[in-house]
């Protein structure tokens, strides 16, 4: 079978019949997508049941049949070529001379209804016996304006339009384009190819590459882009192109030498690419194959720090974790000696003489230096000695003074690496002995002062162990130790020697937790890591406590500080290199570091990133986020703590309020993929109430029973006063302790409180404010007297200096205008704590207390902290405020967040009290909370709105402000609840 | 003591209002509260005292908020405090967005007028919480804070007070007693936890001091007279001096620890603000509900039923 008789079977038409209407059959009113597939199917079909497979002409078809589809199937193309079509039709009628008859019958199936003829009149060629150009209508355009304008026909080469192409040319030409993937050197190579085989020259060629559809028309940027003719903008022509005279005869020799060419460039290249690839490689292998140093031969401060790779960000140094260990040693035997001995003296003493104090001097210092060093047991055994000592030795206030003092020796409020184990034992012991209940008054108050000197506003924590105080007192270094990074050259050092106190204290657990809490106060309040070299030391040092590959805490905290726009990304660049060039968490590589340069989305997506690998590298797979079973288990606790029926007083309203906060918390923890920190609470939560509510306010003092009747001092002190024996009454004031000790009753209290504010000549009035701030420290009446004879607004500097040495509270300037108040409240206050009038309300206070606690649980640094729950539910507050900052819901609920924020600061300002305040910021947290979820879940906004409606009228309709505290509460369940896409029992809300 | 004569007169009249005012909060009525159809479709008004004021509010409409807003202006100018708090309330009601700011100003200066300073407050509170300007708001956090140091400062001259009374010293008491309106707001607030200010400051009044030693709790011996008398005496054991025979060296009245204890509470409580105790704050306040600053507040406040809102034969009736 011929190749027309082929294409005569296949297509229905003519042989010279290629346009990609006419090869599919289809038209431009039908030419969709499907439609052009169902006919490449069709027309491949017809092709594939003729039996050719392996006929070159049936290739060449089944090829043009592809070509036609690909182009009706390209949006672009095909439009171009329905323009064509149509504007080829408006044309025809310009030239129907040229029109012949079309041969009836002849046009179907292949030629729609609507087709244009063809401008070479369809099935009689314009030339002699060969086939036409292409059918393209584009190609009828040009070729009718050429025959308009002959003058623009290149200089008078021949007419293309009735030049005549060998047999199957233009066929070769499409294919070899279509082979070739469109224009590129391949297609140049094949398309000269095919003008040789067909014996065409290189000027024929161009014109027969000029007669390809318009949409195939020659791109600019590729290799045939010279060909282009600006004189005509569809058609590439080569009129300013320099052509070969005689193509055909080199084209096998052309095409040779491009082929040379190539692969010499393609080796070349190949060389060139090894030649710089292999060094680096090599290089990149050394690095990451080369043994890290040996930790015990590294000492933290001349660690250096360690190339990166890619890395932007400075490196941070790595610490050995070794380094932070203590080894425990057996007391030795002479200090065991020294503990019996002193155990025996003081229980033996009649008072405090010098040796016993010596000797009690001499094992607080030991104990000072080495506790470290002790295991449990011993201790434990210097605990017990010393404390006995207290009881024993304390009744005398010089006495208890010189024993508080040896053990709190005044090294001076700087922390550095000798300081700080001193610091932390005295700190324990201090608040051991605040904590035992009977110790003599004396030695109580020569304690508490102690104790206020380092941490005025703290109280110790609620245990009597040595090991919890010790680590409160660590705690309380954090802020000092930061503030010291940026100046303090030996911080590094200060920090390890803290490290392994913590370490002695609890292991490597207790380190770790420490160190996750120093480091993220670093991070938030501490210098820019990028910046301080010393910053990024202790960084590192802290980071080598933590086991970050197995801590949940560590993860847990390194996607905290992700989360907390405190940390700034230039930190978090530093971090994350250390991550990854520490090895410290599996499947880490340098696309895990933060650039420099990042933004928060780029931080958003690595916190993400860093997520997903941390869970599937193996280290943590036990605590993904947000796991179905934790949070299958907080809803069912949560909805039974809000099917519980309202209480009615105060102290079981604010019980139930804790619990509900527990379970808040734990919302939270669980959110942010904390769920496994809850275990650390929650077992205890009813306990700790429990206990809470029954806690005792400490009894009033006991005082020595005064051997004279009441006004009878007083009395010899008006004699002796009238007589003018200035220095009898001041003998008088100075024996007044001896006589009346620990307290006075209410006549001499008032004749004393008298001389400290009015007494002459000065000497009487200093010997009595003296007398006050020495003696009468813990005495109630004398106390009372003092504030209440206070002239308001009087400056007095004594009287100041006498109330700071008596409260240990700082007070301002006498001149200041508030000077009269906090000095007087400051009196009052501790009065009123001596007659333990605050008794009756222990339990509230010891809740409130909790309450803080748990609220300062959500924090992310702070699980055992102690807060004041004002300072806790604000900080919480402000915590849900910079997680709703970046969030733009379209329908902010309750109102924006600018608005929620002054709405907050508004609340918080009205209310001047604890409870009120509490409520305040419970409330900001409410509504920064039903922000937050809204806009992560539009779908619930209804629920929500009406969850707020709902709580305001319940706020309303509370009996007290306890109620009001469990409605804010029980209502930011029902929004976790809601959060986590947890439906509330019965749709209540 | 001329100074004291329109102080006491001030207190008096302060405590009467707190105790209307405590009253007043005790019978708030429910939130959820839905008038019954038939026995609150109508709520009884004083018969207006304006000449005219009945033909006006008949005018009003729910359809036209202004006009509530607008005669409640005027209603305040002609002293009918009572009718002008309704039309702000319903104003406030039927368009919170556009008079719910307005009215609670309005409210807050009838409060003003009328004395309820707590009220007030509260109204001030909501108004600022009502508006729209993040710095309009700081202003007003500023504002609040003043008023908190002033009522810090008024407590510790309260409680100076205190002090002095303990000390049987009631001149200096009423000395150091400063009247202004976050006094007011203290005695009428917090005032009842302390058994009564109103006795202390009367109680005060009544004994300046003691009257024969001037609360130095030590006088001459009248026998000897102070040794002026040769000889040994009896009395005071050859001292010259004995304990006041008038007040026993204990001036003033005679104070429970108790109390003693009720007043240091209130002291520690009242001056230390958000540090306080909680027990002591709550003790202090009987654990009273916070101000809810809510719009829909407003109606329970002034016990104002919403659904009656024209005005029909003398008495507010539904629509």
């Amino acid at each position: 079978m011929s190749r027309d008789s082929l294409r005569l079977e296949i297509l229905g038409t003519e042989s010279d019949r290629i346009g990609p209407f006419a090869i599919l059959g289809l038209s431009p009113q039908r030419c969709a997508p499907a439609e052009v597939h169902e006919a490449h199917g069709k027309m491949l079909a017809r092709l594939e049941s003729l039996g050719r497979r392996d006929d070159p002409e049936a290739a060449r078809l089944r090829l043009e049949i592809d070509a036609a589809a690909a182009l009706l199937l390209d949006p672009r193309a095909r439009q171009e070529l329905i323009e064509d079509y149509y504007l080829a039709q408006a044309m025809t009628p310009a030239r129907p001379a040229r029109e012949p008859a079309r041969p009836a019958g002849r046009n179907a199936p292949s030629a729609p209804a609507g087709t244009p003829p063809r401008s070479d009149g369809g099935a009689a060629p314009r030339s002699a016996g060969t086939a036409a150009p292409a059918s393209s209508p584009a190609y009828e355009l040009v070729a009718a304006a050429k025959d308009a304008n002959p003058a623009a026909n290149g200089g008078g080469r021949p007419d293309r339009s009735t030049h005549a192409y060998p047999p199957g040319f233009l066929r070769d030409l499409l294919a070899a384009w279509v082979s070739a993937g469109g224009w590129n050197g391949k297609a140049r190579h094949r398309i000269i190819a095919a003008g040789a085989q067909h014996g065409v020259s290189g000027e024929e060629l161009l014109d027969a590459i000029l007669t390809l559809p318009v949409s195939i028309a020659i791109p600019r940027e590729t290799p045939l882009a010279g060909l282009r003719d600006s004189r005509h903008p569809h058609v590439d022509t080569v009129g300013d192109l320099p052509m070969p005279e005689s193509l055909a005869p080199d084209a096998q020799r052309e095409a040779h030498e491009a082929a040379k060419r190539n692969l010499f460039a393609a080796l070349l290249a190949f060389f060139l690419c090894a030649a710089i690839l292999i060094p680096v490689a090599a290089w990149v292998v050394i690095e990451i194959t080369r043994p890290g140093p040996k930790p015990d031969e590294t000492p933290v401060a001349d660690v250096g720090p360690t190339p990166v790779p890619a890395v932007q960000a400075p490196a941070l140094p790595t610490v050995p974790r070794g380094s932070l260990a203590v080894k425990v040693s057996p007391m030795s035997q002479t200090f065991a000696g020294l503990l019996e001995q002193l155990d025996r003296d003081s229980a033996q003493a009649s008072g405090l003489d010098e040796a016993t104090l010596r000797l009690f001097n001499q094992a607080a210092s030991q104990g000072r230096r080495q506790w470290m060093q002790f295991d449990g047991a011993n201790r434990e055994r210097l605990r017990e000695v010393l404390v006995s000592c207290l009881y024993r030795l304390g009744d005398d206030p010089s006495g208890a003074a010189l024993l508080a003092g040896a053990l709190d020796p005044d090294e001076g409020r700087a922390l550095t690496a000798e300081t700080i184990p001193g610091r932390a034992w005295s700190l324990g012991m201090l608040a051991v002995l605040m904590r035992e209940p009977d110790l003599p008054a004396a030695a109580r108050l020569a304690i508490e002062q102690r104790w206020r000197r380092h941490v005025p506003a703290g109280r110790p924590p609620g245990t009597a162990g040595f090991d919890d105080a010790a680590v409160f007192a660590l705690r309380e270094m954090i802020p000092a130790l930061v503030r010291a990074i940026a100046t303090d050259a030996a911080t590094v050092q200060a920090w390890v020697a803290w490290l392994q106190c913590a370490s002695a204290l609890g292991g490597a657990p207790q380190a770790e937790t420490l160190a996750l809490d120093a480091a993220g106060h670093a991070l938030t309040d501490g210098p820019d890591l990028a910046a301080s070299e010393s910053a990024g030391r202790v960084l590192a040092a802290l980071f080598s406590a933590v086991r970050w590959s197995a801590s949940p805490a560590g993860r847990a905290a390194l996607l905290g500080w992700w989360d907390d726009p405190r940390v700034s990304i230039s930190d978090l660049a530093v971090i994350s290199a250390w991550l990854v060039s520490s090895g410290s968490v599996r499947g880490l590589d340098d696309s895990f570091i933060l650039p420099m340069s990042a933004g928060a989305q780029e931080r958003a997506a690595l916190r993400q990133r860093l997520l997903d690998a941390w869970k599937t590298s193996g280290s943590s797979d036990s605590h993904t986020l947000t796991s179905r079973t934790e949070v299958a288990d907080w809803a069912a606790r949560a909805q039974r703590l809000l099917d519980e029926p309202v209480v009615s007083t105060t102290e079981d309203l604010l019980a139930q309020t804790i619990r509900a906060a527990y379970e808040g918390t734990a919302a939270m923890l669980i959110w942010s993929g904390r769920g496994h920190e809850t275990a650390i609470f929650l077992p205890d939560r009813d306990a700790r109430v429990s206990a809470a509510r029954l806690a005792e306010a400490p009894r009033p003092l006991a005082m020595t029973p005064a051997t004279t009747a009441d006004g009878q001092w007083s009395v010899r002190l008006f004699r002796a006063r009238k007589d003018n024996d200035r220095e009898g009454a001041i003998r008088l004031v100075e024996a007044l302790a001896s006589e009346l000790p620990g307290d006075a009753g209410p006549i001499d209290a008032a004749v004393l409180a008298d001389l400290a504010h009015n007494g002459q000549p000065r000497e009487l009035r200093l010997a009595a404010l003296n007398l006050i701030a020495e003696s009468y420290t813990q005495g109630p009446t004398v106390l009372l007297a003092l504030a209440d004879k206070m002239i308001p607004d009087r400056a007095d500097a004594m009287l100041s200096e006498a109330i700071e040495r008596i409260t240990g509270d700082d007070l301002p300037d006498p001149r200041h205008e508030q000077w009269y108040a906090l000095a007087r409240l400051a009196l009052v206050r501790h009065a009123a704590g001596l007659r333990a009038v605050f008794a009756s309300g222990a339990g509230v206070d010891a809740l409130a207390d909790l309450l803080g606690e748990v609220y300062a649980m959500r924090l992310s640094r702070s699980i055992g902290a102690k807060i004041d729950p004002v300072d806790a539910a604000r900080l919480v507050a402000q915590q849900w405020f910079e997680t709703a900052r970046p969030m733009l819901p379209l329908a902010p609920l309750p109102a924006t967040l600018d608005l929620i924020v002054r709405r907050a600061s508004i609340r918080a300002a009205v209310v001047d009290d604890p409870v009120g305040r509490f409520h305040a910021w419970q409330i900001a947290s409410l509504e920064a909370a039903c922000y937050i979820t809204s806009a992560e879940r539009p779908a619930a906004r209804a629920a929500l709105a009406g969850l707020l409606e709902r709580t305001t009228r319940e706020f309303a309709a509370a009996r007290s402000a306890s109620e009001q505290l469990l409605i804010a509460e029980r209502a930011m369940l029902r929004v976790w609840l809601l959060r986590f896409g947890i439906g509330v029992k019965g749709g209540s809300f | 003591m001329n100074r004291l004569a329109p102080l006491i007169a001030s207190l008096a009249c302060a405590a009467a209002l707190g105790l209307a005012s405590a009253s007043l909060a005790q019978d708030q009525p429910d939130p959820a509260f839905i008038p019954p159809p038939d026995a609150a479709r109508t709520q009884a008004q004083r018969p207006p005292a304006w000449p005219g004021l009945d033909e006006r509010l008949a005018a009003l409409s729910p359809a036209n908020p202004e006009a509530y807003f607008l005669l409640g202006e005027e209603a305040i100018d002609e002293s009918q405090l009572d009718t002008a708090a309704r039309l702000f309330v319903l104003a406030a009601v039927l368009d919170g967005e556009r008079f719910g700011r307005s009215a609670c100003l309005a409210l807050a200066e009838i409060e003003k007028r009328r004395g309820r300073s707590a009220l007030e407050r509260d109204l001030r509170s909501l108004a600022s919480f009502l508006g729209s300007g993040v710095e309009a708001g700081s202003s007003e956090v500023l504002d609040f804070r003043v008023a908190e140091r002033e009522f810090r400062r008024a407590a510790a001259l309260l409680s100076a007070m205190l002090g002095f009374y303990r000390q049987g010293d009631g001149q200096k008491a009423l000395a150091a007693l400063d009247l202004n309106a976050a006094t007011e707001r203290l005695v009428l607030e917090f005032g009842r936890s302390v058994g009564s200010i109103g006795r202390i400051i009367s109680f005060s009044r009544n004994y300046p001091r003691c009257p024969t030693c001037r609360n130095e709790r030590i006088i001459k011996c009248p026998t000897c007279r102070g040794g002026v008398v040769p000889g040994h005496c009896g009395v005071c054991r050859g001292q010259h001096f004995i304990i006041c025979n008038t007040c026993n060296g204990k001036p003033g009245e005679t104070i429970t620890p108790a109390e003693i204890d009720a007043m240091l509470r209130f002291e520690v409580a009242l001056q230390s603000g958000a540090a306080a105790p909680w027990s002591a704050r709550l003790s202090v306040d009987g654990d009273r509900p916070r101000p809810v600053l809510d719009l829909t507040m407003l109606p329970r406040w002034y016990d104002v039923n919403t659904t009656l809102t024209v005005y029909r034969n003398g008495a507010w009736t539904v629509q």
